[in-house]
């Protein structure tokens, strides 16, 4: 059966909801443990600083939970600072600890001279056509292609102890950017699929239906 | 680039002037919405643009309603003047917010909310009217009052204070269709580390193409040619392709 929930750790959940209801789902916004352990689908969204995010999930005493939880059953979605958090700690006025659910840190993107030249600016806000890396494969990324646009606002991003873990990723700049990063059922991504229009919301269906 | 429209709301209608005055109803601003986000468009930003000016706040239905089957950025302000105002407001299903008057009578507010909600969530929307040789004064309040801020000073200090995008508004040019403030827009991008969505004076999809040399990364505004059906989302995008702008179609 499936169960879809939402952790609140701030932002525009609106958008996300309404995003399920488009495939005749719906989704439950919660923050209590026994819900979270019976749902097959856990969505982390995220918006703001770092801190502050974890700073919720600790109020609410689910960190622990949350690492405690096997990801090789249950389907996890960290969207933007969702994802962030995923990883192991972020040097956003920091460092903080993060979930360490993926290995890697979350670092300022650190623009080149040359880069600055090409007027890049940061935050990154826009949309992106993603590149596939090496592990790249199907589910979650069924009738995406790289000609779909996805769109980032992020001053931020993860590093990833091994590359392996990411599926997607751009260039801004001479930066590499992950921007699906995945480990077991647990996924996330640094853009907004309920933002990215049509492409984005195919996403977040095949999340799911995995 | 990207392209936004930007729809002015009074009340309840979707209304446009020129040089912000002159207010006259066009329609419907859910109906815009969700015809602008089907035709393509990168985002939305959305103004409750009297509601400094008379001290109410009726933005929060509006863009409860307006985001529906919007699946798009918005970004959406007028009147918001505390943390608990934005949170509201991203609640409604804003993504950014901006801020105009009240960021100018309290700056700090810049810096607290980009604490709260992280710098890519906040703009400040700066209403810029030419005085005299590369001087711009900073406007309230839908153009109506002014204020002692230079804007090319404003912008760099918004930014320093946690801005993460700047909304540059030529109230000169707005409504006319005269083509963007191009000198305005060098003088801003020469001091801005952040994007900046250049609004008023677009008057043909072809004005794109004068802004792009000003930075690949920003953002036009469209608002009179496109709820006027003057020229399309699609129409502004082809011709930026055309001329190899880096563009989402």
């Amino acid at each position: 059966m499936k169960k879809v929930i939402i952790i609140n750790c701030g932002g525009n959940i609106l958008s996300l909801l309404r995003a399920i209801n488009q495939f005749g789902l719906t989704a439950e916004v919660t923050d209590d443990k026994k819900i979270i352990e019976k749902a097959s689908h856990i969505i982390l969204p995220g918006v703001g600083a770092f801190k502050k995010a974890m700073d919720i999930l600790a109020s609410k005493d689910l960190v622990e939970f949350l690492k405690n939880t096997d990801f090789k059953e249950k389907k996890l979605l960290g969207i933007c600072l969702g994802m962030q958090i995923l990883l192991d700690s972020s040097e956003e006025d920091g460092p903080h600890k993060g979930l360490g659910l993926i290995s890697g840190v979350v670092k300022k993107i650190n623009l080149r001279p040359k880069d600055l030249e090409n007027n890049l600016k940061i935050p990154n806000i826009g949309w992106h056509q993603l590149k596939k890396n090496l592990n790249y494969h199907q589910g979650i990324l069924e009738d995406i292609n790289e000609q779909d646009y996805f769109y980032f606002v992020h001053s931020y991003y993860a590093e990833l102890e091994n590359q392996a873990n990411y599926l997607l990723y751009i260039n801004y700049g001479s930066v590499i950017i992950p921007a699906l990063i995945n480990k077991d059922k647990i996924y996330g991504c640094q853009f907004h699929p309920e933002k990215s229009g049509k492409p984005g919301l195919r996403m977040l269906k095949n999340f799911l239906n995995i | 680039m990207r392209v936004i429209a930007r729809l002015d709301i009074k009340s309840q209608n979707l209304i446009k002037g020129i040089q912000l005055e002159g207010l006259k109803v066009i329609g419907d601003p859910n109906i815009f919405a969700l015809k602008y986000y089907e035709d393509g468009i990168d985002e939305l930003i959305l103004i409750d643009c009297v509601a400094s000016l008379y001290g109410r706040n009726n933005l929060f239905g509006i863009i409860k309603e307006a985001s529906k089957n919007v699946f798009v950025p918005i970004t959406a302000g007028g009147g918001i003047r505390s943390i608990k105002d934005a949170e509201e407001l991203f609640l409604s299903g804003a993504d950014k917010v901006f801020l105009n008057t009240s960021a100018i009578n309290n700056p700090q507010l810049i810096n607290d909310l980009a604490k709260n909600f992280g710098s890519q969530a906040i703009v400040i929307s700066i209403e810029a009217k030419f005085l005299k040789n590369n001087i711009w004064l900073a406007y309230t309040d839908n153009g109506r009052e002014v204020t002692n801020k230079n804007v090319i000073n404003w912008t760099k200090e918004a930014i320093d204070r946690g801005a993460g995008e700047i909304l540059i508004t030529s109230v000169d040019r707005d409504g006319t269709r005269q083509g963007f403030d191009l000198d305005l827009i060098k003088n801003i991008c020469n001091v801005s580390s952040v994007p900046i969505i250049f609004s008023g004076g677009m008057g043909k999809a072809s004005d794109i193409l004068s802004v792009s040399k000003y930075g690949s990364c920003h953002a036009v505004a469209a608002g009179t040619i496109l709820h006027y059906n003057e020229t399309t989302v699609d129409e502004i995008k082809k011709i930026a392709l055309k001329n190899n702008l880096k563009i989402r179609i």
